[in-house]
């Protein structure tokens, strides 16, 4: 495997690293961790890099530990529906070895070719998939990781049902290698559906967020709903303000159902199943990208007409992708907390974040046990201390 | 005490040993009275609860409707028991963003009953979901049949409102995804009250399926049921649920309801697949060729609804009616990988024929979740040598690849088990985690964790220890 070590891969707001560890196996990370805290060093841990910087600046950025080249399945039982693979297998490469046993991780964080599995859990990513299949997390059920002291952890196993202690493997969910370095994961998987079909239906603004919610509170099992704005959706080849976009799988009779009463709800053409790569990108290749996210009862105050955007109205969640200026997005953030929402700055300048009054918002976990978590899982603050809350 | 009536009004506390005597055990095994129960009204009342007994210097206990299998809410050492059955309001339920707010003490049948008129149900259906609360089934994460295809309680927790060990009220995740900060929702589902006690809880409901199908696959032998079973999950139509029920099972239940399952059957397979119309006939008669294939005699389908609500009305009595062949039972939860369930089943069943119990099978053989039960009489058969044999089956799935709980969770029962599947410091780790929460040991101490002595004056508490350090009695 010969992936040539770019340093401007692994910078971060501006910031490059004084080295980077390329580990190929469990223990250049243990080694790589301990001496960080012999030395006082700090480190930030990368898959592929595709949201490496989401999330505040670290305080200190010394050592760079990659873990691209930490790939491959270790064990695949088809019968079992389970595989344990290394955290730096990408995405592409596991679905490959899935696919021949009509089997997937049913996770879509775009950018496949280099998204890794660890970072796919560590970042808790997002994407079309999260309607039917909800969480990354879900479809962890055992990890191998590396605490912040060097120590290495198990945690879950290779059943699909488990509670033999605490679910630590979940709990490594969306911690953004701050507490560990998850070096190895066992995942449940489900079969690849006979069938999928995507449809786009080109819309005005108002009426795609309509259709998405006539659409979403039909109850019909869709796999996937994306409403697109802007020129983020020019780039997708739609023809209005606003592209929706569905997915459904199943078994053929059902897709062919289902493609008949969403037709009799809007009119629209069949697109590629591809055109999903191009969505999930789109908020990892923007310049700038806050992800936004409401209680499904309000409604953000965002003008989408003529702003690019990817929303996943299911989820009420959406991928803000142009720039706006410091006092609107302060005012956007104030106005989604105060109604419980969120804003997260996903891309964006160190300065920008730093205006903002950070790149998370405002923390939603008491503070004192965020502090605790740290504490313990890292005592020494070498894993991208300042990344996350607390 | 005089504080804990001032919080709690004096009809909800209760310290008479004669009050005590309900609050003394689960439906496990062990049993202990507590020094004081409290019954708080509210989130504030229990916050004060806790605080009160951390003045005291008292250790809590957290309780639900008490239906647990492990010995989880059980008290050990000077504990408090807090049981959160006031607490039983639906708050809300959002129909557009399918999310029911509730807290702890509404019972998992209440949810799913509230969703119904919403066109929603509540996926996880513990057998005890009657009368187990919603509380209590985060706290162990429960599963149930449907677990097979929806998960269990972890995958359906959204947020939780959680009283800390220092008394704060603090709230973790909720309907809104992905919140700034470590997401805690999954360390406190099943972390079996370890971690504070849960006030409210934001659950994930799902759109009814326009179609539901339950059959019945025979078989002549446990074998050649468990390798259907296998046979089914490696095609990846997951069913939403598939339960194995053995003979043993099949005869208790032909004499506790009316269900007229065949009685000379040696295993049968209840099948459920659920989806749209064209969904459920593709899986259905996906799974009927695998069932056929795999040595089914017959496979029946439920015709009506009240034909396959009697089927799991049966399947979830099932326990009670196990009582009618032995009084007493000892119940196990290991889970196994799917492949390997045939053998691991052969091999369960020879144990308990060399130690000479009855043994009833009747499990989530879809997710590889045994529920081994052996059948004994307290007052003849010493429950030493039940517990010998329980840890000998726990064994055998653990050999191969399996785990302890799969949803009962580990309690004080299963406790110093835990060395068999993590290393030292996997188990550190979780202590971490819950030092993070409750440097101080005072939620529900003795449990989970092995090695500790708070709860050392429970009789089986010695066995268990002997028999998880290899040391047989």
């Amino acid at each position: 495997m010969g992936v040539a070590v770019r340093p401007d891969l692994h910078a971060i707001d501006g910031m490059t690293p004084g080295g980077i560890v390329r580990a190929t196996n469990e223990a250049d990370v243990v080694d790589a961790i301990r001496g960080a805290n012999e030395r006082g060093e700090a480190i930030v841990v990368s898959g592929g890099a595709t949201r490496l910087g989401v999330g505040d600046p670290p305080a200190r950025y010394d050592v760079a530990v990659d873990l691209s080249a930490l790939r491959g399945i270790i064990e695949y039982e088809p019968g079992d529906l389970v595989a344990t693979v290394r955290a730096g297998t990408t995405l592409a490469e596991l679905a490959q070895a899935l696919a021949p046993r009509g089997q997937c991780w049913p996770v879509e964080p775009g950018l496949p070719e280099r998204a890794t599995v660890g970072g796919t859990l560590a970042s808790a990513a997002g994407g079309p998939s999260r309607l039917r299949y909800f969480h990354p997390r879900d479809w962890v059920i055992g990890a191998r990781v590396v605490l912040g002291d060097g120590t290495p952890v198990r945690s879950g196993g290779r059943v699909v049902k488990n509670v033999t202690g605490y679910d630590l493997t979940r709990l490594w969910s969306g911690t953004f290698g701050t507490l560990v370095a998850i070096v190895e994961l066992t995942l449940k998987l489900t079969a690849i559906p006979e069938r999928a079909v995507s449809l786009v239906a080109d819309l005005d603004v108002p009426a795609a967020f309509e259709t998405a919610k006539q659409l979403h509170a039909s109850g019909l099992p869709l796999d996937a709903l994306a409403v697109v704005t802007g020129d983020a959706a020019g780039a997708l080849g739609a023809r209005g303000d606003a592209a929706l976009l569905v997915r459904l799988t199943g078994p053929a009779a059902a897709v062919r159902r289902l493609g008949r009463e969403i037709r009799e709800l809007m009119r629209c053409r069949d697109v590629a199943n591809e055109v999903w790569s191009d969505v999930t990108a789109l908020p990892l290749e923007a310049k700038w990208t806050a992800r936004v996210a409401w209680p499904a009862a309000t409604q953000p105050a965002i003008q989408f007409a003529g702003y690019p955007a990817v929303i996943y109205p299911g989820n009420s969640t959406a991928y803000l992708l142009r720039s706006i200026d410091g006092a609107t997005f302060g005012r956007l953030r104030a106005s989604l907390e105060a109604v419980g929402g969120i804003a997260v700055l996903e891309r964006a300048t160190a300065e920008y974040k730093r205006d903002a009054g950070g790149a998370w918002g405002t923390p939603r976990v008491p503070l004192g046990i965020a502090r605790a978590l740290k504490e313990r899982f890292d005592p020494r603050g070498v894993l991208a201390p300042g990344r996350m809350p607390g | 005490m005089r504080r804990l009536i001032e919080i709690c009004g004096d009809e909800n506390v209760f310290w008479r040993p004669e009050d005590l005597l309900v609050w003394e055990y689960d439906a496990g095994f062990d049993r202990r009275p507590p020094t004081a129960v409290a019954v708080p009204g509210t989130a504030e009342e229990v916050a004060a609860v806790v605080q009160a007994a951390r003045a005291a210097g008292a250790t809590i206990v957290p309780r639900g409707a008490g239906t647990g299998l492990s010995g989880g809410t059980i008290a050990c050492a000077d504990a408090i028991v807090v049981a959160t059955t006031r607490l039983r309001s639906i708050v809300s339920i959002d129909r557009a963003a399918r999310v029911a707010v509730v807290e702890p003490g509404v019972t998992n049948l209440a949810v799913s009953v509230a969703a119904r008129e919403h066109g929603l149900f509540f996926a996880p259906d513990p057998a005890s979901q009657k009368i187990s609360t919603i509380g209590g089934n985060a706290g162990t994460n429960a599963g149930g049949p449907h677990a097979l295809r929806y998960g269990s309680m972890v995958n359906h927790v959204l947020g939780i409102e959680l009283v800390l060990p220092s008394g704060e009220i603090a709230m973790f995740g909720g309907a809104v995804a992905d919140v700034p900060g470590f997401d805690c929702v999954p360390l406190i589902v099943g972390s079996e009250g370890t971690l504070g006690i849960i006030t409210k809880v934001w659950l994930r409901l799902l759109p009814l399926p326009e179609d539901v199908r339950t059959f019945v696959a025979i078989f002549a032998d446990i074998d050649s049921g468990a390798r259907a079973a296998s046979a089914i999950i490696a095609t990846g139509v997951v069913p939403a649920a598939m339960e194995m029920l053995d003979k043993v099972t099949i005869g208790a239940l032909n004499a506790a309801f009316e269900v007229h399952l065949p009685e000379d059957a040696g295993s049968l397979l209840l099948v459920e697949v659920e989806g749209l119309n064209e969904e459920t006939e593709d899986w259905a008669a996906a799974i009927v060729r695998v069932l056929k294939k795999n040595g089914a005699t017959d496979v029946r389908s439920a015709a009506t609804q009240a034909e396959r609500e009697l089927l799991w009305k049966a399947r979830k009595l099932g326990y009670a009616a196990l009582a009618r062949i032995k009084p007493n039972n000892y119940l196990h939860d290991a889970v196994v990988p799917r492949t390997k369930v045939p053998e691991v089943l052969r091999e369960v069943n020879a144990i308990a024929e060399r130690y000479g119990y009855i043994i009833a099978n009747m499990f989530h053989i879809g997710d590889g979740n045994l529920h081994p039960v052996l059948l004994f009489d307290a007052r003849t058969q010493p429950v030493d040598r039940v517990m010998e044999a329980s840890a000998e089956i726990l064994k055998v799935a653990l050999n191969a690849g399996g785990a302890l709980s799969g949803e009962h969770g580990i309690g004080l029962e299963k406790n110093h088990f835990m060395f068999w599947v993590f290393g030292p410091e996997d188990l550190d780790a979780q202590r971490r985690a819950r030092d993070a929460f409750d440097p101080d040991g005072t939620m529900n101490p003795g449990k989970i964790f092995p090695g500790g002595d708070a709860c050392a004056d429970i009789p089986t508490e010695r066995t268990k220890r002997a028999l998880a350090e290899g040391m047989w009695v």
